[in-house]
């Protein structure tokens, strides 16, 4: 059991019950949905590992590629809500998303298959989720409203994922040279530090989220 | 040689997620700067919008408090003394010459209905706070009413442009209270003969103005600026509602007070 805990397995089971216990109770569905999408985030990781550690398998990256899409059906939705309470037409923004997200994935299928990770597809939707989250910093700025900052849980939500999505870009872009050195201790190190930062974020979102969001009206 | 390579890859991958890990860290701090002077320029909104409601409050008191005093005027000066000289009348009546009497009962009959008419237009001041809901026009006709009345005054009163159908109460309130502001200090301090006054209806501005043939004053003296309150209120006034006044005078030449205002 405990070979398929590793340090960032536990740091996201962490948050995962953080959420579980902030937003069980929340009024936004898409909050709730939070809860849901942790446990697949754990349950992909616990798999992940058990696909190599106990079943034996030479790879676990077709179940990361079938992880990009319920990521991207969150991350989406989440900032579709957020964009909601600035404009209305963020349904385009999102669309666009969802259309990147399906040529650079078919692209990535038909080059390698199914069994190898798409990292192309990864790459682009990263840079997606760093231009929503640069928008939603964009909206922030511009509305007339002041937002207590410290204690807004979509702000520390969009800060997480900036901090995760922007920090992993070096990593997606290098992937294929560090998987072909065959050292992937840089890599491991890069993202168990950006999953901490990633889910220290979120995890005071949620907090946030249960008991000080505030917003001043103007 | 291999091994270099390696090396020269992660070292690339680290300072790239160095620096890229960065980036956010500044965006998140210029965010709370930016959102800090967003709350200090709300607070000084929200001050200036608190100093508005405070002076459009002090204009409607003061101007009960001159319909107060014009009232008081009146009835002391006007009525009163109508009233006086009726029953003065009516009490010398004597019963048997009728004929003389009949002329005195017409004559305090006259008394009485000037009487009846100055207690209507009294009625009418009464109703200050109403003066403005019929517009800035009808209230500047009620004000050279009063003004023409003491008979001291020739006042000319025109009008340019249309009346906008969607004013501004508030900005009607303040010009009104600044219109009775510079004709105190003509009626005071001017020993004006003549008065005009022009109201005129632009593109999105209005502008007020009003001169008199009076004595005139320095407008840089110093006595002016420390005694002139009135002077500096009409200045202030006009500068809450987002305009301003030019007031120009010279000993002998009488006083011209412009006021341009954004309007509606």
């Amino acid at each position: 059991m405990f070979k398929l805990l590793s340090l960032n397995t536990i740091i996201e089971l962490i948050c995962f019950l953080i959420s579980a216990f902030c937003l069980i109770k929340d009024g936004s569905k898409i909050w709730k949905t939070q809860i849901f999408y942790l446990a697949i985030i754990c349950f992909t990781e616990i798999l992940g590992r058990s696909l190599i550690k106990q079943m034996h398998y030479k790879s676990n990256y077709w179940l990361y590629n079938i992880f990009l899409v319920f990521e991207l059906a969150f991350v989406c939705s989440m900032f579709y809500y957020l964009f909601q309470s600035f404009f209305k037409k963020g349904k385009y923004v999102i669309l666009s998303g969802i259309i990147l997200f399906a040529g650079s994935y078919t692209y990535d299928l038909a080059t390698h298959g199914f069994w190898e990770f798409n990292n192309f597809c990864n790459t682009v939707i990263s840079i997606f989720y760093c231009f929503c989250c640069l928008y939603y910093f964009y909206l922030l700025l511009k509305d007339e409203r002041y937002f207590a900052i410290l204690k807004l849980a979509p702000f520390w939500w969009v800060t997480g994922a900036f901090f995760y999505y922007f920090g992993s870009t070096a990593c997606d872009i290098y992937f294929d040279s560090l998987v072909s050195i065959q050292d992937h201790s840089l890599r491991k190190i890069i993202i168990l530090l950006l999953n901490i930062i990633l889910y220290s974020c979120w995890s005071y979102s949620f907090i946030c989220r249960k008991w000080v969001t505030s917003v001043s009206k103007a | 040689m291999q091994k270099m390579g390696n090396v020269s890859i992660k070292s690339l991958v680290l300072i790239t997620t160095l620096v890229f890990s960065m980036a956010p860290v500044f965006i998140v701090i210029y965010i709370s700067v930016y959102n800090k002077r967003k709350k200090k320029d709300l607070e000084e909104k929200a001050q200036m919008t608190l100093t508005f409601e405070a002076e459009i409050a002090k204009a409607q008191l003061e101007m009960q408090e001159q319909t107060m005093q014009t009232i008081g005027a009146d009835l002391h000066d006007n009525i009163g003394q109508l009233l006086g000289l009726t029953s003065l009348t009516l009490g010398s009546i004597e019963e048997p010459d009728l004929a003389h009497s009949q002329h005195k009962i017409d004559a305090a009959l006259d008394l009485t209905k000037k009487s009846i008419k100055e207690m209507r237009l009294l009625g009418k001041l009464l109703q200050g706070d109403q003066l403005m809901t019929q517009g800035l026009n009808e209230a500047i006709g009620h004000a050279i009413n009063w003004v023409e009345k003491s008979g001291h005054y020739e006042v000319l009163y025109t009008v340019e442009g249309e009346e906008p159908a969607t004013g501004d109460k508030n900005k009607d309130l303040i010009v009104f209270r600044i219109l009775q502001e510079t004709l105190n200090n003509t009626i005071k301090h001017a020993y004006a003969t003549q008065i005009a006054i022009k109201l005129t209806y632009q593109d999105n501005s209005l502008q007020l103005q009003i001169t008199d043939n009076g004595t005139g004053f320095y407008t840089g003296s110093p006595s002016i600026k420390q005694k002139g309150m009135g002077l500096l209120n009409i200045h202030k006034r006009a500068g809450i509602i987002g305009g301003k006044a030019v007031i120009s005078s010279n000993p002998g030449e009488g006083t011209c007070t412009d006021i341009f205002i954004p309007y509606p």
